[in-house]
C-alpha cells in the first residue's frame, strides 16, 4: 500500500494549491491531485496556439488576499502583478469614456458626459471604499454560526454587529439598501449619465444569472472596490505570464514546503470507511490514504461525484441539490497579428492597456439578460476585454497580441439543452465577433486563431459545474454562513474527515485564495490533520 | 374655529383606521378626504348606475385581527368569510382547472387529481409557512425596529426580534434566512413539481411589485403575503371601509369629504395645521 498522507487535496486550482501550501508550511504531509495536465483549474494559462499564451478562463487578478501573498512568499516564487491603469468604454456612436488611475484625467473624461457625475464620482468612490471596509474583514474569517449558543460564536456575531454600528446611521441605511437594491437603481441615486451607469453597473452582474436591474446586484458593486494590490484599493492587474502564473507561484511555494503535486491524476472516488473519508482512488485504480481529504472541486462534484449519493443522507442530498450554479458566461480568446483598432479612438494607446468594456448603457445590458432568460445567448452581449500582451510581451510573439474576451450572457441552460452547446458554439463565437466589429470593424482581418469556450466546455473540460465560474451562484442565499449550505459553511462536511476548500465555500468567487487559506486554518484548528 | 389634536389626511382604509384609533384614545380628530367618498383604493367604485365594483385593492385577507378587535368592527357590521373563500382557482387551457385551498387537507383531493406529486409538498410548504408566520406576523403588528439602535429600548426591540428568530430553531432560522433573498421561482422549484401549482402559489409574490418570479427577493414578497393572509372580509373592501367609517363616527371622528388639503402649515419649525382648498386654515397639534 502507498504511503499515507496527512491531507489529500482533490483539484489543483488556485484554492486547492493555497490550502496545500498552508498545510505543507505547517509541516503536514500533503498530496495534491489534479485531473488535467496543467495546474490552475480556472486560473490557468495554456499555449492553445503556437507562441500565444492564453489565460483561458480567469484573466485578471484583484482580490488575491495580501496576507496570502505574504505568507506564501509568492513574489519569491514568481508572482508579479502588472497593474491595469485604465478602463475603456468604446461607444457605438463614436464617443468613448476612459476611466484612469489618475483622478483628474477621469474627471475630464466623465465631464464630457455629465459635469455633475464628474463631481459626484470621487465622493461615491470614497463612500464605497469606506463601506467595503465593513465587508473586507469578512473575507478573511470563517463565517460564524448564527444558530449557535456557543459564547465564542456569539462573540463573533457581536463583533460583526459592532463593526456595523461603527459605520454610523447614514452608511448603515445605505448598506441595508445596497443588500436588496439593483445595481442600476443604486447608481441612479448618484449618477445621470447612462453611459457611466451602464459601465459601472456591470460590476454587479459578472458571473451571475441576473441583470443589472435585478434586486441584489448593488451589493456586488462593493466587491469591486475591495480589489487591492500592494494595499492599494481598487486596483486590478494581470499576472505576468498569464493568470496561470498565480497558480504556478502558489504551487512552487507549496512544493518548496514539501507538498507533493501530481497532474494527470483524475480522482474517481473518495474512499470511505464507514461514515469517514479515508483517502481517494484515481480513475486508473491507484489508491492514496490520508487523515483528511480536502475537496477543491465544487460542492455538486464533491458530493454527487466523488462521494456518491448512496453514501449521503436525504437532507444533504436535498441541500446540495438545491445549491444553484446556472453559469451565465463564456470566453473567447483571440490570437491577433496586430493591435485592434477602435473606431472611436483609433490607434494603439494607454487606453487599451486596461480593460475594455462593451456595455454602452443599462438598457443594452438588460436586453442582453432578457435573451438569456429565454434560454439563448445574448446576440449583443456584455463583454469585458483585455489585451495582456500590450503590457506583458511574454504572452505573444513579438508584434502579435492576445485578446481575452469575457462574454455574458451565455447561459449554460440554453433552450435546446446544455448538451446541445457544441452545435451553438460557432453561432456564439459569431455573435461575439459581430458585436466586436461594431467597435473594431477590421478585427476579423487580424485574427490568427480563435478559441471559443462555452459554459458546456467550462463544465466538461475545466470541471466547473454548469459552467459557473464561482463554483455556485454568489447570491445572498448562498453566501457567508449559507455557502454552500448552512450545515457545511465552515469547510466541514457531513462526511467525517472530508473537507472543502474552494470557491463553493465562504467567501468564494474570483482569485482570492481566501477559501483555501481559511479551510487549511479550520482543518488544523479542529485537529483534523 | 376649533383646534384639533390630530388631522388625518386621506380617508383610505389606513387613514380611517388611524383616525378611529386616535379618537378612541380620546383625541379630537379631523379626517380630511379629497374625493367625495371615503375608502381610497379600498372603496367600491360605482362605474355604471347600479353596478359597483371592488376598489383597486380588493384583497382584504391582510386586515389585522387586533384592529378588528380594538375598533370592535364586528359590532359595526364587519364579518370575516369562511375558509372556502381563501381558495384560489386557476383555470387551465385544457379545461378543468385547479382550485387550491389554503388548508392542505382541503387541498389534497384536488391536488391528487391535478398533480399527485405535490400533495405532500404542499403540506410541507404550509407547515413551513405556519412556522415562519410565528416570527413574521408579530413583526407586522408593531412598528419597524431601527437598524441603528441608540437607546436601551431600541436594543431591547432588536434583541426581542433576534430571540424570536432563534425560536425557529437552528435549521428553521437558517432556512428562513436562505429563503428571504431568493427568487420565488427557485423556492417554488424546491417545493413543487407541477408548473401550475408553482405559479398558483407564487402568484401573490408579484402583486403590485415590479419584480418577476426570477428576481431575487420575490420569495420575501410571498412570505410577507403568507404571513398576513387570513380570512377575507365579507363584502370586500367596501364592507371594510363601511365598518371603519362607523367606528370613526362612533369614536367621534369628524369626517369631511371633498376637502383637498393644499399644504401642511408650519410655525417655528413644527407642523401646526393644514390649509384646505379655498384657503381655509385648520389648526392641529399633529398631522398624519
Amino acid at each position: 500500500m502507498a504511503k499515507r498522507y496527512d491531507a489529500i487535496i482533490v483539484g489543483g486550482g488556485h484554492n486547492g494549491l493555497v490550502c496545500a501550501a498552508y498545510l505543507a508550511r505547517a509541516g503536514r504531509k500533503v498530496l495534491v491531485l489534479e485531473k488535467r495536465r496543467v495546474l490552475g483549474g480556472a486560473a490557468v494559462t495554456e499555449e492553445i496556439y503556437p507562441g500565444f499564451r492564453f489565460s483561458v478562463l480567469s484573466y485578471v487578478v484583484s482580490l488575491l488576499r495580501p496576507q496570502i501573498i505574504r505568507d506564501l512568499e509568492l513574489p519569491k516564487y514568481g508572482l508579479e502583478i502588472l497593474p491595469l491603469d485604465a478602463s475603456f468604454l468604446p461607444l457605438p456612436d463614436g464617443r468613448s469614456l476612459t476611466r484612469w488611475g489618475d483622478w483628474e484625467r477621469t474627471r475630464r473624461e466623465i465631464s464630457k458626459f455629465s459635469a455633475r457625475d464628474a463631481e459626484v464620482l470621487p465622493e461615491f468612490g470614497k463612500l464605497m471604499v469606506h463601506m467595503s471596509r465593513f465587508v473586507k474583514p469578512l473575507l478573511d474569517m470563517a463565517p460564524p454560526d448564527p444558530t449557535s449558543f456557543d459564547p465564542r460564536e456569539l462573540a463573533r456575531l457581536g463583533k460583526l454587529g459592532k463593526s456595523f454600528t461603527e459605520l454610523g446611521p447614514d452608511l448603515q441605511r445605505l448598506k441595508y439598501k445596497m443588500l436588496t437594491m439593483s445595481a442600476a437603481d443604486f447608481l441612479d441615486m448618484w449618477f445621470e449619465s447612462d453611459e457611466l451607469k451602464g459601465v459601472m453597473s456591470v460590476s454587479g452582474i459578472i458571473g451571475t444569472f441576473l441583470g443589472v436591474r435585478s434586486p441584489g446586484t448593488a451589493y456586488v458593486l462593493l466587491h469591486h472596490y475591495m480589489g487591492e494590490i500592494d494595499g492599494v484599493f481598487r486596483s486590478w492587474g494581470f499576472s505576468k505570464g498569464g493568470t496561470g502564473g498565480v497558480s504556478l507561484a502558489i504551487a512552487r511555494s507549496a512544493e518548496a514546503a514539501g507538498a507533493e503535486i501530481r497532474t494527470d491524476a483524475p480522482v474517481a472516488k473518495v474512499l470511505l470507511g464507514g461514515d469517514a473519508a479515508e483517502g481517494v482512488v484515481l480513475e486508473n485504480g491507484d489508491e492514496f490514504r490520508a487523515k483528511a481529504v480536502v475537496s477543491a472541486v465544487d460542492p455538486r462534484r464533491t458530493f454527487f461525484g466523488l462521494v456518491g449519493k448512496e453514501h449521503l443522507d436525504d437532507e444533504t442530498i436535498t441541500a446540495i441539490g438545491n445549491y444553484t450554479y446556472r453559469g451565465s458566461s463564456g470566453k473567447v480568446n483571440l490570437a491577433l497579428d496586430a493591435v485592434p483598432d477602435f473606431t472611436c479612438r483609433p490607434g494603439t494607446g494607454p487606453h487599451l492597456y486596461g480593460d475594455i468594456a462593451i456595455a454602452p448603457n443599462v438598457r443594452y445590458l438588460e436586453k442582453a439578460y432578457d435573451e438569456a432568460k429565454e434560454g439563448d445567448f445574448s446576440s449583443r452581449p456584455y463583454m469585458n476585454i483585455v489585451i495582456p500582451s500590450l503590457s506583458d510581451p511574454t504572452v505573444a510573439p513579438p508584434g502579435k497580441h492576445v485578446m481575452s474576451i469575457f462574454v455574458q450572457y451565455a447561459p449554460y441552460h440554453i433552450k435546446e439543452g446544455p448538451e446541445q452547446w457544441p452545435l451553438r458554439k460557432d453561432a456564439f463565437g459569431e455573435a461575439v465577433l459581430s458585436t466586436l466589429e461594431e467597435y473594431c470593424p477590421k478585427i476579423r482581418d487580424s485574427i490568427l486563431h480563435m478559441q471559443v469556450i462555452t459554459p458546456w466546455e467550462m463544465e466538461q473540460e475545466y470541471g466547473l459545474t454548469e459552467g459557473n465560474i464561482f463554483h455556485g451562484e454568489l447570491s445572498l442565499e448562498q453566501l457567508f454562513f449559507l455557502r454552500p449550505t448552512a450545515k457545511m459553511a465552515r469547510y466541514r462536511t457531513p462526511v467525517r474527515h472530508l473537507w472543502m476548500c474552494a470557491s463553493g465555500t465562504h467567501p468564494g468567487g474570483g482569485i482570492m485564495g481566501a477559501s483555501g487559506m481559511l479551510a487549511a486554518r479550520e482543518l488544523m484548528k479542529a485537529g483534523g490533520v | 374655529m376649533s383646534k384639533y389634536d390630530v388631522i388625518v389626511i386621506g380617508a383610505g382604509h389606513n387613514g380611517l383606521t388611524a383616525a378611529a384609533l386616535l379618537a378612541k384614545a380620546g383625541r379630537k380628530v379631523l379626517l380630511l378626504e379629497r374625493r367625495d367618498s371615503i375608502g381610497g383604493l379600498a372603496g367600491a367604485v360605482c362605474f355604471h348606475e347600479g353596478y359597483s365594483a371592488p376598489g383597486i385593492l380588493h384583497d382584504t385577507s391582510g386586515v389585522r385581527d387586533w384592529v378588528v378587535e380594538k375598533l370592535a368592527l364586528g359590532k359595526h357590521g364587519l364579518e370575516r368569510a369562511g375558509k372556502e373563500e381563501s381558495a384560489v382557482f386557476c383555470p387551465e387551457e385544457e379545461g378543468g382547472g385547479l382550485l387550491l385551498h389554503r388548508d392542505p387537507e382541503d387541498a389534497a383531493d384536488e391536488l391528487r387529481r391535478v398533480s399527485p406529486g405535490d400533495v405532500e409538498g404542499y403540506a410541507r410548504y404550509r407547515e413551513t409557512i405556519v412556522r415562519f408566520r410565528r416570527v413574521l406576523e408579530p413583526l407586522l403588528n408593531e412598528s419597524p425596529p431601527t437598524i441603528n439602535p441608540s437607546s436601551t429600548g431600541d436594543f431591547a426591540h432588536l434583541l426581542r426580534l433576534g430571540l424570536k428568530a432563534r425560536l425557529l430553531g437552528g435549521e428553521g432560522m437558517t432556512g428562513f434566512l436562505r429563503i428571504v433573498p431568493m427568487p420565488v421561482s427557485d423556492w417554488m422549484d424546491e417545493c413543487f413539481v407541477s408548473p401550475a401549482v408553482k405559479a398558483l402559489v407564487a402568484g401573490p409574490a408579484h402583486d403590485g411589485s415590479y419584480l418577476g418570479p426570477r428576481s431575487p427577493g420575490s420569495a420575501a414578497a410571498l412570505l410577507f403575503h403568507e404571513a398576513v393572509a387570513g380570512a377575507q372580509v365579507k363584502g370586500g373592501g367596501a364592507a371594510l371601509v363601511g365598518a371603519l367609517e362607523k367606528a370613526c363616527r362612533a369614536a367621534g371622528v369628524k369626517i369631511r369629504l371633498s376637502s383637498p388639503v393644499e399644504e401642511i402649515r408650519f410655525s417655528a419649525g413644527a407642523v401646526n395645521g393644514v390649509t384646505v382648498a379655498g384657503d381655509e386654515r385648520i389648526e392641529a397639534d399633529a398631522v398624519a
